[in-house]
């Protein structure tokens, strides 16, 4: 029964011990000290023979066990002493070499039984052991601290069954109740350590247990996650794949894009110069046409002229009336020369982009107009503050056509209203020149810009048929557009936006 | 007032005879020089080549100066003209057919007189040269001859 007590302290004190590292206190080593030291001395106790060194070990055992119990009392400093491992090996080394002296030098021993009794020096041992373990039970139960500290509660219980023991030692003899009753109490003692022990154990197994429970969870946790992470990789991998495919197709496509921009810039250049050249062989063109073709046509109305003065009495009637068709042809085609250089002027002229007040030019030109012929009863209704940007004499030129065609249009009637204004058509703003005129056939109306082209006759109205070409031309160099409403003697309207 | 020389530089000869026509109509009966090039009309200042008989120093009240001549053009001219110290003060009149823009404003930057359009009509560049004659050989007071001051 003592040798199993012993086994279970020696056990209790070293699983203690690994506690009482991992505690800052020392409480729990300072109990495992006392179970060790009083593990190896019952341990030898029960293995030997009955005898003054039977009793010795075990009173040196209670005091031990109780000694250590008490030193919870010792302040905390000892415990980093007590916290070592060569100290519990210390203490186990002096228990077992106490063990083993005792057999061998029973003599030298100090007198325990003496006629079937204990000897006063065996009861004051095992009092003294008593008492300190009483004592630390005190410690562990004033102290609320120690009390709720890991298993301090437990061994408050085993160290009140240890102290009665150490205490009722002295009441009893060999073999009697008493004796019976104190070996009783500490094997209850030593069976309270082995359920603390077993539980403990259990406890420490069941957390192992769900540790390693929660690690395989979080192992297959762990594999799902690394699963899905190679499953995205392999999407992500795709993904980019797709659009790096994408990327090259679109660098290609670009690239082509590129080359044919490229391409279509030389051309675009190319094209400049060509127009470039075409621009100035246009202007020396203009230039001699103005030059070289009027001479000619000087020439033929001169000596026309010349043979009309000079020679007028060797010609008939009809002789004279060709030669006037012949001045007034070449007349004719000076005039038509001289448009074709304004059309030709209107469309290369820099233009200025600058404010102009349209109705203060369209007010002069109907001046001019009337000036022409100041008998003509014409009713020009003009507009004021009408303003635009674009280039000044370039309007005025767009300002003499309209006016001017609305001023010749209604020269057949006795009165006219020539009229100059603005108004909102699809959202812009259109000018207009209105007139009551002779108007057009709309059905031409298309015809009405192409230069050159005219839908009445010279003999009705005179004209080349370039006026409104002009207006054209400088109305869509202003990015503007011109169009016209009408109807035979129903007069005209021509808008224009700018 | 008949002792005033025109000189008319013109290579056309048909202008040249209408404009002959058209002073004498008008009774300018002053004599009128005649240089058929920009090169003749050079000459007849230096007083050298088909004028070398002429006396140079006899300066024109007015020289009618078309602008398209063979070898040098009238433009030219005019700038040798004004160039000369003896020259400079002469009047010239441009008459051309041209009327371009930048024909204008070299013959006025090189010191032109005046500037005529010749028109196509014969009865208009009559009138035209008719009344260039009575302005710059009756109205117009010629530059200071050498000596003279």
């Amino acid at each position: 029964m003592e040798a199993f007590g012993a086994a279970v302290a020696v056990a209790m004190s070293l699983m203690l011990l690994q506690m009482g590292r991992e505690e800052r206190g020392g409480n729990v080593s300072r109990i495992a000290i006392a179970f060790l030291a009083m593990g190896i001395l019952d341990a030898f106790h029960a293995t030997s023979r009955p005898g003054h060194g039977f009793v010795l070990l075990h009173s040196t055992a209670v005091l031990a066990g109780g000694f250590w119990f008490a030193s919870i009392w010792l302040p905390r400093g000892v415990s980093e002493v007590v916290n070592r491992r060569w100290f519990a090996w210390a203490v186990a080394g002096s228990a077992v070499g106490f063990g083993i002296y005792t057999p061998l030098f029973r003599e030298t021993l100090p007198l325990m039984v003496q006629g079937g009794r204990f000897t006063t020096f065996a009861l004051v041992m095992n009092s003294l052991g008593g008492v300190l373990f009483l004592a630390g039970v005190l410690r562990i139960a004033t102290d609320s601290g120690y009390f709720n500290e890991t298993g301090l509660s437990a061994f408050a219980f085993v160290g009140v069954l240890l102290g009665i023991a150490g205490i009722t030692f002295g009441m009893s003899a060999i073999w009697d109740m008493t004796w019976w009753f104190w070996h009783l109490l500490r094997l209850s003692a030593f069976v309270v350590v082995l359920g603390f022990v077993f539980g403990r154990f259990q406890r420490v197994s069941l957390s192992l247990m769900s540790t390693v429970e929660s690690l395989k969870l979080k192992e297959e946790e762990l594999r799902r996650h690394r699963d899905h992470l190679e499953e995205l990789v392999e999407e992500r991998s795709a993904e980019i794949r797709k659009t790096n495919e994408l990327l090259e197709e679109e660098i290609t496509e670009r690239t082509a894009a590129e080359e044919a921009i490229k391409k279509l810039n030389e051309d675009l250049a190319h094209h400049a110069a060509e127009l470039e050249a075409a621009n100035k062989e246009l202007e020396a063109f203009a230039y001699s046409v103005s030059h070289d073709l009027r001479a000619p046509l000087r020439s033929i109305d001169g000596f026309s002229q010349v043979l009309t003065e000079d020679y007028s009495k060797k010609l008939d009637d009809q002789g004279r009336d060709y030669l006037s068709r012949v001045r007034a042809a070449t007349q004719r085609m000076g005039q038509l020369i001289d448009d074709m250089l304004q059309l030709s002027r209107v469309t290369r002229a820099e233009m200025k982009h600058e404010e102009v007040s349209l109705s203060a030019l369209a007010k002069s030109v109907a001046a001019e107009l009337q000036q022409t012929d100041p008998d003509r009863d014409v009713d020009f209704v003009i507009a004021s503050g009408l303003t635009a940007t674009g280039d000044k004499q370039l309007l005025r030129v767009v300002l003499v056509n309209l006016l001017g065609n609305s001023w010749k249009f209604t020269s057949k009637h006795t009165t006219a209203r020539i009229e100059f204004g603005a108004a909102e058509q699809d959202g812009n703003r259109a000018f207009f020149v209105r007139d009551d005129g002779a108007g057009f056939d709309p059905t031409y109306a298309g015809k009405l810009f192409t230069p050159f082209q005219r839908l009445h006759q010279t003999t009705e109205f005179p004209g080349t048929g370039v006026g409104l070409a002009l207006v054209q031309r400088v109305v869509s160099r202003h990015g503007g557009r011109v169009w016209a409403e009408g109807a035979v003697e129903k007069g005209a309207t021509f808008y224009f936006t700018l | 007032m008949t002792d005033k020389i025109i000189l008319l530089v013109e290579d056309n000869p048909d202008d040249v005879d209408l404009t002959l026509r058209a002073l004498k109509k008008a009774n300018v009966l002053n004599e009128v020089v005649v240089a058929h090039d920009g090169a003749e009309a050079l000459d007849f200042f230096k007083g050298t080549g088909p004028f070398a008989e002429r006396d140079s120093n006899v300066l024109p009240s007015v020289v009618l100066l078309d602008l398209k001549l063979p070898k040098v053009d009238g433009l030219e001219v005019l700038r040798r003209i004004r160039a000369d110290e003896r020259t400079k003060f002469v009047p010239v009149v441009i008459l051309t057919s041209s009327r371009e823009e930048k024909d204008l404003i070299n013959g006025y930057s090189l010191g032109a007189n005046s500037y005529i359009r010749k028109p196509v009509d014969f009865i208009q560049f009559s009138d035209a040269v008719r009344q260039l004659g009575l302005y710059w050989l009756l109205l117009n007071e010629p530059p200071p001859k050498k000596g003279e001051i």
